[in-house]
């Protein structure tokens, strides 16, 4: 757990580091060697397994309140026990990056992926596609107005990075289970007015979409045309 | 041969009116009017395929843009009633008295960019520029207008060239129809036809003298020369159905374009005057900031999805019309080069060589 966050914090460093265009720095733990896992897919959220905001938000403040009293500690000043959330320094912030890490997925129930070998297309219920290019280099960029993105490998792992105006950013990491059948969606949220990010675990199950009757295309004209497909008696498309 | 001698005997009566009326045209009491070819558009493609989606270039709309736009070009040039005929050629040959080539350099919905050359059979250059117009949709009473959103851009083309053509004297007008009919003969007959044009240090051709007027030669080039117009006059109907086709999905995506673009310059500039009422790293700044970044992504990928649309309606008319121009095989480009091989092999007949 505690190796899954610092590869975390190291690969936003080095992500970060990327976007804003400097020489990486030594010291920062580069993305492992791509092992390009399967996503492909339908997958649908599994309530049972996901993060409970509130154990996580509290188990963040225990890790805070730890560093602190280590801290203290070594300075020498008092201990206090039961301190709460108000009294942790920037702690209305971590309440808003969890409640932003819970806003952002929690609509996100079901993640359709279509993948090659070099291109990734992650459909998501309620918001935007996550899509990435596996080309020569392997974390190329992408930027607009509104902010930069960067996706790439990191080992069996698949990483989606969004950089925002205002000292936010966005991290993704998609992890395939042991035998392929959940799929774990890692989304942490990096705030630069609090030194430790915060992150919310989805857990996704996979499962099959069943054929549509409807083949449709999208037309300017006359919008999403569909036409009603005919089977044969075996239930094979003609 | 055979195979010619049918050909050749189809197309005969048909080719022989045309040859009349071009005559007839011809008739030296009328002011000499000039040809135009409008070569379609090189669609400006980046070889990069990454560079596509920070152009914002979708590949398959420019390539029917590229055959679309230089019928936007004729309609204007037509309806100046300056020139002879106008017509959309497949290629760059020198087929007409002046020939216009363009590539697209931007093309959005909002702005339009076309690098334009213009050369008379000559090799002289009447226009190499950059013409570029920001899409017009509303009429000077500020209603919508029904007509092409870039009529201006095809109006100061044809305006340029009419103001270069306006220069020459019907007789400079005379010499380029010549040279026009003998390049075209260095062309099909280069050993019979390079002696009468001679090109300068500076490509710019001369006649160095005339074959003589009944000289079967010329006439024989001429003929062909009125077969390959029968050829691009009937490639020339087959865009004209294709524009029909085009121009509504054309049309509306070009609007659902433009309307982006204009959403997201106005957001710039909204942005720069408004500062941020959030505190940073509050959660109102954070879901503004992803609440920008979601519009943009979203729209981005409704604009893709447009032009996948736009793809799905255009796509099987544009294969449709490659496929049924002629009765040849290959695209409209290779049957050109198929059409003038058969010339060629006709000329050899008609001289009683070996084909």
């Amino acid at each position: 757990m505690r190796v899954a966050f610092w590869r975390s914090v190291a690969f936003g460093a080095l992500i970060a580091i990327l976007l804003s265009g400097c020489q990486a720095k030594s010291g920062v733990e580069a993305p492992r060697k791509p092992l390009r896992a399967d996503f492909s897919g339908s997958w649908e959220m599994d309530y049972s397994l996901n993060d409970s905001l509130e154990g996580k938000l509290d188990q963040y403040f225990y890790t805070m309140r730890r560093q602190m009293q280590r801290q203290s500690s070594n300075a020498g000043a008092d201990r206090r026990q039961g301190q709460g959330y108000a009294q942790m320094p920037n702690a209305n912030t971590v309440v808003a990056m969890a409640r932003f890490a819970d806003q952002i997925t929690r609509a996100t129930t079901t993640l359709d992926i279509e993948q090659t070998y070099n291109h990734i297309n992650v459909e998501r219920e309620d918001s935007f596609a996550l899509a990435c290019e596996f080309g020569k280099n392997e974390f190329d960029p992408y930027e607009n107005l509104f902010g930069k993105e960067v996706c790439g490998w990191d080992g069996h792992q698949l990483v989606f990075h969004l950089n925002l105006p205002g000292g936010v950013a966005i991290q993704h990491r998609l992890t395939l289970g042991p035998k392929g059948k959940k799929l774990n969606v890692a989304t942490t949220i990096y705030n630069d007015q609090v030194a430790r990010p915060f992150t919310l675990n989805r857990v996704y199950m996979h499962f099959e979409r069943l054929p549509s009757d409807f083949k449709c295309k999208q037309t300017v004209t006359k919008g999403k045309v569909c036409s009603l497909v005919s089977r044969d008696t075996a239930g094979v498309q003609r | 041969m055979s195979f010619l001698a049918r050909r050749v005997g189809g197309i005969g009566s048909l080719c022989f009116s045309l040859f009349f009326s071009i005559h007839l045209l011809a008739a030296p009491s009328l002011e000499p009017r000039l040809s135009i070819g409008v070569v379609e558009f090189d669609p400006g493609i980046p070889n990069d395929a990454t560079l596509h989606r920070a152009q914002g270039v979708f590949p398959i709309i420019r390539k029917a843009e590229a055959r679309y736009l230089p019928y936007l070009l004729r309609q204007q040039l037509v309806a100046d009633e300056r020139w002879g005929v106008v017509r959309i050629m497949p290629s760059n040959y020198q087929a007409a008295d002046v020939l216009v080539q363009g590539v697209i350099k931007q093309s959005n919905g909002q702005v339009l960019g076309l690098q334009i050359l213009a050369q008379d059979s000559t090799g002289r250059v009447w226009i190499d520029k950059m013409y570029s117009a920001k899409a017009v949709v509303l009429d000077e009473a500020g209603e919508r207008q029904r007509r092409e959103p870039f009529l201006a851009i095809y109006r100061q083309i044809a305006a340029d060239l009419a103001a270069v053509d306006a220069l020459l004297s019907p007789q400079l007008r005379r010499n380029i129809s010549t040279v026009s009919t003998l390049r075209y003969g260095v062309d099909m007959l280069p050993e019979f036809f390079s002696e009468y044009l001679q090109a300068d240090e500076s490509g710019l051709f001369a006649v160095t003298r005339l074959p003589a007027e009944d000289d079967p030669m010329l006439a024989r080039i001429e003929r062909m020369q009125a077969y390959e117009y029968l050829f691009i006059d009937t490639a020339d109907e087959q865009y004209q159905s294709l524009q029909a086709d085009v121009q509504k999905a054309y049309d509306l995506w070009r609007e659902y374009s433009r309307a982006q673009i204009l959403y997201i310059d106005d957001f710039k500039r909204r942005a720069a005057l408004k500062k941020s009422e959030y505190r940073r790293g509050s959660f109102g700044a954070m879901t503004q900031s992803y609440g920008d970044y979601q519009w943009f992504r979203t729209q981005e990928q409704n604009q893709m999805e447009l032009a996948l649309g736009f793809d799905n309606e255009v796509l099987p008319t544009v294969m449709k019309l490659q496929d049924r121009v002629v009765t040849l095989d290959g695209n409209l480009q290779t049957q050109y080069l198929q059409w003038r091989d058969i010339l060629r092999s006709m000329l050899e007949l008609e001289r009683g060589g070996e084909p």
